[in-house]
């Protein structure tokens, strides 16, 4: 069943969505928006729940948004993280020396929930499950993340993709003279898009499309340990890796050319020419 | 007019009168018109310069900066009125270091308070709006001055700490570095199987989205004690995640313990603010 996309809801009617382990209940009096989000305890995986009508939830703590303009449309976009995602393989990953490899995972994703004139105010954006924090560098600097345990796979189709995921495809590359073990890896969200996936036709069959969703895959992401096993991670817009795409669904949060991450290595490679 | 015997009677006139001449009175307000300019430019130079230096430094330099521009150009200006009015700035100068010295003798605290502040500033202890805890008191930085630092407590008072005082204490920064470590420490039955409990412990804490999954938790038993073995479970944690960590903790461990029929003589956590 497809999440994302418009609804158009009834005055003083609860809808239910649940698309992971988000419960969001969403109800509209006239210009007035009210919303309440929890996470069950089981997720529904394949079978999400979409615009559901339901009884008003009896112990739910509701936000309230007054719009400018009358409108009962509301418009649910997938969107990626807001922080990077540290993802630790399950099974400790090691690659031989000069040994190239593609791997897949699942990647959760937000839902972004828009209304009013011009769909431009935003409800809120909700974890379709609640990853755990974690720490990229020391104690006594680095950045908040999320983190992600996650069985990386050899091919597309063997990765459970379910509404509210993203596959995620990762290009590593080691041309060290020994193998390399990769322990964790941040996957800067932020700088990355989704894309609506093509899937060839026996592929559809592996993903078995129709009783599932649309799959959704975002910007790929090449990493080479260098031959001084140093690490280095690029991510370049619009270029996927391993897989294809019919079209980009959702844009960056961040554009390349305005993160940190670019400005600093533009600057040092400026540097580098003088 | 009725006078002392002996003295001849003088008018207001007789004194302020050539003071008090148009030309005096011109030069009066232009000294004063220029005063006036001069304070209204030290005040808009100081925002400016402070703006710049808060865009590329701290709110800390951007302070310390506008104040070191006010006083600075304060002094200048009184300077350039006074010579400006005529008054000789060297026997002025001269007044003023004997009464330098006077002053100084008197207020040794206060010098001492400032010389303390300059230590302050250039060491770094803690920044504007950094949480930091002198002796009993724990409050958020306000301002850093050259005689005292001025603290907003967690139950809303203001406190004047001089830097004096601070320089001889110890002074905790807790939010100097943007993660924390919160310690949990509870004592078990020596009947509990404590790889089970070590298992169990973890898991609540992975379950608990504040809880960093790195740097990883800390399991430690720490000794055998009176009441029955010593556990220590450190968790980590982004430093504005403090009061959510403390509390559902707590309640996780509680429901864990009751769960699992965990007998726990006693708990206690650590850190308090």
């Amino acid at each position: 069943m497809q999440v994302w996309g418009s609804y158009q809801l009834e005055n003083r009617t609860t809808y239910l969505w649940r698309v992971g382990r988000l419960m969001l209940w969403l109800f509209r009096d006239e210009r007035q928006w009210f919303w309440s989000s929890t996470y069950a305890e089981q997720s529904v995986d394949e079978h999400p729940v979409v615009a559901e009508q339901v009884a008003e939830p009896a112990d739910a703590s509701w936000r309230r948004l007054i719009t400018r303009s009358l409108s009962s449309q509301v418009v649910l976009a997938p969107v990626l993280p807001d922080r990077a995602v540290v993802v630790v393989p399950t099974e400790p990953l090691s690659i031989a020396a000069h040994a190239e490899v593609r791997l897949y995972f699942a990647l959760p994703l937000w839902v972004q929930f828009r209304c009013g004139h011009a769909l431009a105010e935003l409800l809120g954006e909700f974890g379709v499950r609640p990853l755990s924090n974690t720490w990229l560098g020391d104690t006594f600097s680095g950045r908040l993340c999320y983190g992600l345990r996650t069985l990386m796979r050899y091919e597309p189709a063997e990765v459970r993709v379910c509404p509210g995921e993203a596959l995620c495809s990762l290009q590593i590359q080691n041309l060290a003279e020994e193998a390399a073990t990769l322990d964790k890896l941040a996957i800067p969200s932020d700088i990355m898009a989704l894309y609506r996936q093509l899937v060839s036709p026996e592929d559809e069959k592996a993903y078995d499309m129709e009783k599932t969703h649309e799959a959704l895959c975002t910007t790929g992401i090449q990493l080479a340990f260098g031959r001084d096993r140093e690490l280095q991670v690029r991510v370049q817009p619009d270029q996927l890796v391993g897989l294809a795409a019919k079209e980009r669904v959702t844009a960056p949060r961040v554009h390349l050319q305005d993160s940190v991450w670019h400005k600093s290595i533009t600057l040092l490679k400026k540097i580098g020419e003088y | 007019m009725a006078g002392f015997p002996g003295m001849s009677a003088i008018s207001l006139s007789d004194l302020f009168g050539p003071v008090w001449q148009p030309e005096t009175v011109v030069a009066v307000a232009q000294v004063a018109l220029l005063a006036l300019a001069l304070f209204a430019g030290l005040k808009i130079c100081a925002y400016i310069i402070g703006r710049l230096v808060e865009k590329r430094f701290s709110r800390q330099s951007m302070m310390i900066t506008r104040k070191v521009v006010t006083y600075a150009g304060s002094a200048a200006i009184v300077l350039i009125v006074l010579a400006q009015l005529g008054i000789s700035l060297t026997g002025l100068l001269g007044a003023f270091g004997i009464a330098g010295v006077a002053i100084g003798f008197a207020s040794q605290t206060s010098i001492s308070n400032v010389i303390s502040g300059l230590f302050l500033i250039s060491e770094k202890s803690f920044e504007l709006g950094d949480l930091i805890r002198v002796g009993d008191n724990t409050g958020v930085v306000l301002s850093i001055d050259l005689l005292s630092i001025k603290i907003r407590t967690l139950d809303n008072q203001f406190i004047r700490i001089p830097n004096e005082t601070l320089i001889k204490s110890e002074v905790t920064t807790i939010t100097r570095f943007p993660i924390r470590r919160m310690n949990f420490e509870f004592t078990v039955s020596y009947k509990t199987d404590l790889p089970a409990l070590k298992q169990s412990l973890l898991e609540v804490v992975r379950e608990i989205p504040q809880c960093l999954d790195e740097p990883e938790p800390l399991y430690v038993i720490k000794q055998f004690g009176l009441r029955g073995v010593d556990i220590l479970l450190g968790v980590w944690f982004a430093r504005e995640d403090f009061v959510v960590v403390k509390n559902t903790v707590h309640e996780k461990l509680l429901e864990r313990f009751e769960r699992d029929r965990v007998e726990v003589p006693v708990i206690t956590v650590a850190p308090l603010l």
